[in-house]
């Protein structure tokens, strides 16, 4: 973390917030010691091979496991770095200058506010950035050996951010909101704790809405065998249709069967009735929608693009609330 | 060098402190021709009070025509003042008459008063 | 920046802050300072005076009239609360006021307000009151500012050392004419060091000028009650058939009465008291 280089707003950011350069320089090292050292005890036991010569896992494994848990929590972690940069951002960087006072300071040197705040920003968004980069990196370490496993699929929540764009634009986007919000509230827990809601919220709005952003891609098939959808797809939805091709309501037919007196007597538990009642709706054929894995890019730059948009957003907001307020 | 000591509490304005303790050093000898006044600057960092105080005191003097400035230089002394040296004739007299004064068995305040009188007596109508 | 001569001026200047149950801070402000001048703000608690010196500083917006100052390259500003960056040094904090002041920071002058009596290794947050101070004023000083503002700057400070400090703003002030307004409700402080007065009290102006002249225009005067005409009288008060009162003369004062030169501090109270009960 070499200050040599470093001149004027920059100089004083990265001096100003060395503990938490290095922690964060800390929380990298730790996260590559933990992973690569699940990779070596993972190794420690050999792989079984199937007939046709596939490998999987041994049973006894214990390191591999341990990996595989790694990866679970760990891209649930991942998922918190935008919210803790978020956090840092409205919090230390921008709001605690306002409540501590120290904004009369650096905005009475020859440095214009504008400059103030962007040398406070641009410092932010490169170490997070590199310390996303770092982290998704020791990411890959893990998820090159465990991808495709329970949980850990491409699409999963944890996997699907880190393995693709979608981090860096979150940390982006919080960067920003942090910059906005720590001007707005300038109390520097509170802001921090809006700031984190804030992000939480956004990623639980674009994690509900991401798979409609393409249009699935959907399978169709005669009633009754089981419908596959291709390998690695995520399924979205599956049910019946009528020979017409209208998706079928399968509760109509259930409440039918419920309706039906007598149906605890029923040894099938209704199933006869059941079908007998799709046989009346003319349904005789099944359908499966999903979205194969061609999907995870586009949905990817989808995702970027409204996270960049909002940042973009967010940041001229607080530029414009920085000037109204400071000359 | 003259170093100016400023009493705030004494109602004499502050730049006829240094305008008095400018002449007392003259008359005492301490200053002599083509001796530098102490800058604006060194009067100020050691006295705490206005720079203008001073330059006001500097151009009182100047006008008297004790001092003069040379520009970029400093304020230097011209003349000296009143009777000279501490050790002049006058002095010795006035040396003389104190101890017959106190042998006449006057204290202190009494030959002040005595002094202060006939002062009054023989500068009346003089600038202070 | 401000026109020749003159280092701070505001007109009908105004400062209302938002929120329930606030008022205006300061209302109908009207001055000029001239350049190179030491100017005192004084004034009770709550006049106004920290208000109107982050006005200056271009920290608040005016909420009507204007204030014209130099720009923030050229002026300096100490808050009340002399806040620095806790965990930088002091070493690092001189070094932040070279790196934000690039052209203008001296770094001799920031260094001899510290003097040797810093460690410059120690961590700002553990400094002492007075500590602080010097610190903050080292940054003000060392960038080399036209105007510097300093709110209540001594406060913390011991009477050695707001004596050393004050002297090292007297000399700054003489090499380099910068113009310097301080507040302070301490009057002692700032007499004999400041050659120019604003007096505040409920968010006005009450007394603007050269001390000398403001001074020079206020009579003591002490004598039989009688009126006092064309004179304005400041304050008066009767005790029996004597009357005491501070006027500001209309021509000479011809009566039976003893006069004699106001001090800045009479000349203050007088003020202060006679505006105590006055609508803000």
């Amino acid at each position: 973390m070499s200050t040599l280089a470093l001149k004027g707003t920059y100089w004083v950011t990265v001096r100003q917030y060395r503990r938490t350069l290095w922690l964060a320089a800390a929380a990298v090292a730790v996260s590559l010691a933990v992973i690569g050292g699940l990779r070596i005890w993972d190794a420690q036991t050999p792989d079984r091979y199937y007939e046709d010569g596939q490998r999987y896992a041994a049973d006894d494994n214990r390191g591999y496991e341990a990996l595989r848990l790694a990866l679970e929590y760990g891209g649930m972690w991942l998922l918190l770095l935008p919210l803790l940069v978020g956090a840092f951002v409205a919090g230390p960087l921008v709001a605690r200058e306002f409540e501590s006072g120290t904004y009369k300071l650096s905005l009475t040197q020859s440095v214009s506010p504008t400059d103030w705040l962007r040398a406070k920003l641009l410092t932010a968004t490169a170490t997070a950035l590199l310390v996303t980069l770092a982290l998704t990196g020791v990411f890959r370490i893990g998820w090159s050996r465990v991808s495709g496993s329970y949980n850990l699929d491409w699409s999963d929540r944890g996997p699907y951010e880190a393995t693709g764009t979608v981090i860096f634009a979150y940390v982006l986007a919080a960067i920003a909101v942090g910059a906005l919000v720590g001007q707005l509230i300038r109390r520097t827990l509170v802001a921090m704790a809006a700031t984190g809601l804030v992000m939480g919220v956004v990623l639980l709005i674009l994690g509900a809405f991401r798979w409609s952003f393409l249009t699935v891609k959907t399978v169709t098939g005669p009633a009754g065998p089981t419908l596959w959808a291709p390998e690695n797809a995520l399924m979205t939805d599956a049910g019946l249709l009528t020979t017409s091709g209208v998706r079928f309501d399968q509760s109509i037919c259930w409440d039918e069967v419920n309706r039906t007196p007598g149906l605890d007597g029923m040894n099938d538990g209704g199933m006869k009735i059941f079908e007998r009642c799709l046989a009346q709706h003319d349904v005789t054929s099944q359908y499966v929608d999903y979205h194969p894995q061609s999907h995870f890019w586009p949905t990817q730059l989808i995702e970027s693009g409204i996270l960049l948009a909002l940042a973009a957003l967010a940041a001229f907001a607080a530029f414009r609330v920085l000037r109204a307020r400071h000359p | 060098m003259v170093e100016y000591r400023i009493d705030r509490r004494s109602g004499v304005a502050t730049y006829l402190q240094i305008v008095q303790q400018t002449k007392q050093a003259l008359r005492m000898g301490l200053l002599e021709p083509g001796d530098r006044l102490p800058t604006a600057r060194e009067v100020v960092e050691a006295t705490a009070i206005n720079p203008n105080t001073v330059l006001k005191a500097y151009r009182e003097l100047e006008r008297e025509g004790l001092v003069e400035a040379r520009r970029g230089l400093g304020t230097f002394v011209r003349t000296t003042l009143g009777t000279g040296p501490a050790d002049s004739p006058l002095r010795g007299e006035l040396a003389d008459w104190a101890r017959r004064a106190r042998t006449a068995g006057l204290d202190r305040e009494d030959v002040a008063a005595l002094f202060t009188s006939v002062l009054k007596e023989h500068f009346e109508g003089d600038d202070a | 920046m401000t026109r020749d001569g003159i280092a701070l001026k505001a007109d009908l200047l105004g400062k209302k802050y938002g929120g329930r149950g606030q008022g205006w801070a300061l209302r109908e402000c009207d001055f000029a300072l001239p350049t190179g001048r030491v100017c005192a703000l004084v004034g009770p608690n709550g006049a106004g005076k920290s208000t109107l010196l982050a006005l200056a500083a271009g920290l608040l917006r005016p909420t009507e009239g204007t204030i014209e100052a130099p720009d923030r390259e050229h002026l300096a500003y100490v808050a009340q609360d002399k806040p620095l960056h806790p965990r930088l040094t002091v070493a690092d904090t001189l070094r932040m006021g070279r790196e934000l002041n690039p052209g203008r920071w001296n770094d001799a002058t920031a260094r001899r307000v510290i003097a040797d009596t810093l460690d410059p290794e120690a961590v700002v947050r553990t400094l002492s009151g007075g500590q602080r101070t010097r610190v903050a004023l080292a940054l003000a000083l060392g960038k080399r500012p036209e105007l510097l503002l300093l709110d209540e700057p001594m406060a913390d400070l011991d009477p050695l050392a707001r004596h050393q400090l004050m002297g090292l703003l007297m000399a700054d002030a003489a090499e380099h004419g910068t113009t310097v307004v301080m507040s302070s409700h301490i009057l002692t402080e700032l007499e004999g060091a400041c050659d120019h007065l604003l007096l505040l009290h409920g968010g006005r102006i009450r007394l603007d000028g050269p001390v000398d002249e403001l001074l020079a225009a206020h009579t003591l005067l002490t004598g039989p009650v009688a009126d006092l005409a064309p004179h304005t009288v400041v304050e008066s008060r009767t005790t029996g058939r004597q009357l005491t009162a501070l006027i500001r003369r209309e021509g000479p004062v011809e009566g039976p009465w003893e006069t004699r030169d106001p001090s800045l501090e009479d000349l203050l109270l007088a003020h202060l008291r006679t505006t105590e009960g006055a609508p803000a």
